[in-house]
């Protein structure tokens, strides 16, 4: 029995070695996925006023007080209101550093009240929005903000932004 | 087959290793944060703010007109109401203001729906040359605060009756444009 689980474990560690050395030879889709923890290689830009980076050079999106670009007047946002927002932040596509001439970015908002869309607000909108981003290109990316059934108060939502090489499909 | 299998992990982690210096990225994943706060109408980004008794904002934070004993602003020997076929003309019932922090102006439609006939005005009153509209378009510079009248018609409208409705505040960027 031992044997039998010594001999599963190779040959799991043979198809993790398989995977890597694909990965010496790079084909389209790569089969290495691993995760960057800050964005070294596409670029996340604030846009001012509504985003900033935070104490980690994160973006953030921030409309309160607490804003660096806060003018002194216009807290935020009231209940039962929308908001639209063009050019938040910006993704961009260096290829010396991530590599391929296209990479398609997807940007999922964790909250149904904040939603996204690219370039100029054309009435549509996502919770989820993915787009392609050519080399040297910046691709801005606009938020839609409702308040709808929220009350008075702070509050912290997140999005996530992945990236990965090549065209979307 | 120990000493095999450590060679192979050895091999594994070696592998991966060159994998992972290259310069492609295979795939990027971050958590971003939204920070909102959420204030009442007269602190917002576009303010909504009572410019006499008759508006208020209510505890949820936002503007309320009220023309009956229900306003927190009633007292008793108040009037309670508009009466039936009359016109009441109220100047600066609310302002709107542009507090946006990109300093651009904006074009605010106002319009109302609900019963009963309510126009909107911008600034004084002038008889015989303020007619009020139902759709209301006006330009807010930043900074500025516009200041919003309205215009009460009870015209067929029995003692009694209540007229309830909503206003909608629209705004875009840039100044109106053309005759609206």
């Amino acid at each position: 029995m031992r044997t039998v689980l010594k001999l599963g474990a190779g040959v799991g560690i043979m198809l993790l070695l398989l995977i890597g050395a694909r990965g010496l030879y790079p084909s389209d889709p790569l089969t290495v996925v691993y995760a960057v923890s800050n964005g070294g290689n596409i670029s996340i830009t604030p846009i001012p006023p509504y985003s900033h980076p935070d104490d980690n050079g994160f973006l953030m999106v921030d409309i309160s007080p607490e804003s660096p670009f806060y003018p002194g007047e216009g807290k935020g946002l009231s209940v039962n209101s929308t908001y639209v927002f063009e050019g938040v932040f910006g993704i961009g596509n260096n290829q010396s550093e991530t590599g391929f001439s296209d990479i398609c970015v997807r940007i999922s908002s964790a909250d149904p009240s904040v939603g996204f869309f690219v370039g100029n607000f054309n009435g549509t909108w996502s919770e989820s929005v993915e787009f392609t981003v050519g080399d040297s290109e910046n691709v801005e990316v606009g938020a839609r903000i409702s308040t709808g059934d929220l009350s008075l108060g702070d509050y912290w939502e997140e999005f996530t932004v992945e990236a990965w090489g090549g065209a979307c499909r | 087959m120990k000493k095999i299998l450590g060679l192979v992990i050895l091999m594994a982690g070696m592998l991966i290793a060159v994998t992972a210096s290259s310069a492609n990225f295979a795939y990027f994943h971050a958590d971003r944060n939204v920070h909102i706060q959420i204030v009442p109408d007269d602190n917002e980004l576009i303010d909504l703010e009572p410019l006499q008794p008759y508006a208020y904002i209510n505890s949820n934070g936002m503007l309320v007109i009220d023309l009956s004993d229900a306003n927190a602003n009633w007292e008793t020997g108040f009037g309670e109401g508009v009466s039936p076929n009359s016109t009441y003309v109220f100047e600066e019932v609310f302002g709107v203001s542009n507090h946006l922090w990109e300093g651009t102006p904006i074009c605010m439609n106002v319009t109302y729906s609900g019963s009963g006939g309510i126009l909107f005005f911008e600034g004084d009153y002038i008889p015989g040359t303020t007619t009020g509209a139902t759709n209301l378009y006006v330009t807010i510079q930043p900074g500025d605060v516009v200041r919003i009248g309205m215009i009460i018609n009870s015209t067929d409208m029995n003692a009694g009756t209540i007229m309830n409705g909503n206003i909608a505040f629209y705004a875009t960027a840039g100044a109106c444009q053309g005759p609206q």
